[in-house]
């Protein structure tokens, strides 16, 4: 080997040493009175470090360096907005990203039954599950409804027949608490006597640490209809990492909305 | 290759090598500073020079200083529960075998000689030993308390011992009381507890004696309210010191101050969000190493939070008579602690 390649080489070792000691910067702080909005909402940052930036995206894109920068709240008025912000500084590396996405306020839900929640977990009832509110990742929050049963029926009626196309739940991952995604999510038109399927959708479970309320968007052909059920199944034997492996797994729901 | 060329080369070879070999490490480590105001400090997670595969940690809960400046560490790990370090991180000494729950490290300066209190969760004990390890007594959970029927209900966390040598336990991942007794342990009296008034608490994960303003109180964590609670030394609640978004851990006082692991980050729960916090003789939030610059709005201090990912759950931080910072941590893949220098 040459001296020059050796020389070269070593620069590379140096600058991978280099990489591996930066510290990364956490993630800046979204601001925001609820994911879901009526006509417009807002959405602030915040990260106080000295020296650094936060840029962010709107189009689903992982922000970069020459992403926008943030200055000002951004005004949100698109259903299923999607902002993406990192926190940058010389000297560090970007930090993770922290998406937030939006949800615009759906069509009326009149009436809405639910199969009966876990007594503990009965919250404010099923008023919430339409009063735009999210319980966050806390699931002691009275805006989650928690269900231990093998499936979950939701009655939903609206005011008139409207075209529907996509069912929106908005429930929680936390698996340390045994707080699961559904397995499975059916949705139905009931308006007659028979009701008439829809769509049918399967879910993996994944395993994950964290603990997120997410949304959960099932789509189907658009129909005109007055009322719908969703049956939700939860996931009915606990996977086989998990510390209560075998067992049923609990389903949490804290917002529902029709598109 | 001629003399000349040869020459040049070499010179190249080892300036690079100077930088391949970790003073570019050390350079970009240095170049960061934790922290705000007058306290801000270098951060050096070699410190410990312990050979891992004759003295391992698992989580390493709390550390304290001793009479001869020794720092003290106490982890969950049996194979050594405590280790004894010089200030320069070289292991003098180690002990225990016989404390799965390690968690809660106290020393207590009694009658000249050094004690200390290792609260064991899983034995659901506080534990009096000798500076070498010698139990000199054993508290089991408090019969007198009507609240609790057995022993599991009790879970201690951490003990502070007054001058006269009253003890207080919190049993922060019980029941969340403050137990007095006395230095035989004779029990006193309770206080605090779960509820939802303001001299309650929640997750009483640390206690300590504050006299820096002449009256000696107590100030006890309420991790899970992001909040330390002031109470008179007989368990009368004074007020509250709100700590938005950081969950605080035990509050350690060095002079005008007193310092504290955060364990996480209130915004980003379970995600290794966490810093240390330091606060001034009136309480106020002066800085955060790794955490966001203080903020007060019309004296309302704001949320805290994590700006640089350098530390996962600081559980407990023991400051030196040189005013350095050694930070021990759970759940943090089993390193050993980090020290931090001041920097003037």
């Amino acid at each position: 080997m040459n001296k020059g390649r050796i020389i070269f080489l070593m620069l590379l070792m140096g600058q991978s040493l280099f990489a591996q000691k930066q510290y990364q910067l956490a993630q800046p702080i979204g601001r925001f009175e609820s994911v879901f909005f009526d006509k417009k909402t807002e959405i602030s940052f915040v990260f106080e470090q000295p020296g650094s930036i936060i840029r962010y995206t709107s189009d689903g894109v992982e922000p970069t360096e020459t992403s926008q920068r943030y200055r000002k709240p951004l005004s949100i008025t698109k259903h299923l907005t999607i902002i993406k912000a990192r926190s940058f500084a010389e000297g560090f590396a970007p930090s993770e990203t922290i998406t937030h996405q939006f949800f615009a306020k759906g069509h009326p839900i009149a009436t809405i039954i639910t199969s009966a929640t876990n007594p503990t977990y009965a919250g404010g009832g099923v008023f919430t599950l339409t009063d735009r509110q999210s319980g966050g990742t806390d699931h002691t929050n009275a805006a989650w409804l928690g269900f231990d049963s093998d499936s979950i029926v939701i009655d939903l009626s609206l005011k008139k027949p409207t075209e529907i196309s996509q069912v929106l739940l908005h429930v929680l991952n936390n698996q340390g608490a045994w707080i699961f995604l559904p397995r499975k999510v059916e949705v139905y038109q009931v308006d007659g006597n028979k009701p008439i399927w829809l769509t049918s959708q399967s879910f993996e479970i994944t395993r994950e640490t964290g603990t997120e309320a997410k949304a959960m968007l099932i789509n189907f052909q658009a129909i005109k209809a007055k009322e719908l059920r969703i049956i939700v199944v939860p996931l009915a034997s606990l996977p086989d990492w998990h510390a209560g492996k075998g067992k049923k797994a609990w389903f949490f729901v804290d917002e529902i909305k029709l598109y | 290759m001629n003399r000349k060329k040869f020459i040049h080369q070499s010179i190249l070879t080892t300036g690079a090598m100077a930088i391949g070999t970790g003073n570019l490490e050390a350079f970009a480590q240095e170049k960061i500073i934790f922290g705000h105001g007058n306290k801000r400090y270098r951060l050096n997670e070699q410190w410990s020079k312990a050979d891992v595969s004759r003295n391992p940690v698992n989580d390493c809960h709390e550390m304290v200083q001793d009479k001869k400046g020794r720092i003290i560490l106490l982890t969950n790990e049996t194979k050594n529960n405590v280790l004894i370090y010089d200030k320069s991180g070289k292991l003098l000494d180690n002990w225990g075998t016989e404390y799965p729950g390690a968690h809660g490290l106290t020393l207590f300066n009694e009658g000249g000689e050094d004690v200390l209190f290792i609260c064991d969760n899983n034995r659901h004990q506080v534990i009096k030993t000798t500076i070498d390890g010698r139990v000199l007594m054993t508290l089991d959970y408090p019969k007198e308390i009507s609240a609790y029927t057995k022993s599991d209900e009790y879970v201690p966390t951490e003990t502070i011992i007054a001058p006269n040598g009253d003890i207080y336990v919190v049993d922060g991942y019980g029941k969340d009381f403050v137990i007095q007794y006395d230095a035989r342990g004779k029990y006193i009296r309770h206080f605090g507890g779960r509820g939802e008034e303001s001299k309650h608490l929640r997750n009483a994960h640390g206690i300590c004696i504050d006299n820096r303003n002449g009256t000696p109180e107590l100030i006890v964590t309420s991790r899970e309210q992001n909040a330390f609670k002031r109470y008179t030394m007989q368990g009368e609640y004074i007020g509250t010191i709100g700590m938005p978004g950081a969950w605080v851990c035990r509050p350690v006082i060095k002079g005008d101050y007193l310092y504290a692991a955060v364990l996480q980050s209130s915004s980003s729960l379970w995600k290794q969000s966490g810093f240390i916090t330091i606060l001034d003789k009136q309480n106020k939030v002066v800085s955060n190493l790794a955490g966001n610059e203080p903020n007060y709005t019309n004296g309302q201090l704001q949320e805290m939070y994590q700006t640089i990912k350098a530390f996962s759950y600081p559980h407990d931080v023991c400051i030196d008579d040189d005013e350095c910072i050694y930070l021990a941590q759970w759940n943090s893949g089993k390193v050993y602690p980090y020290k931090l220098e001041p920097v003037a």
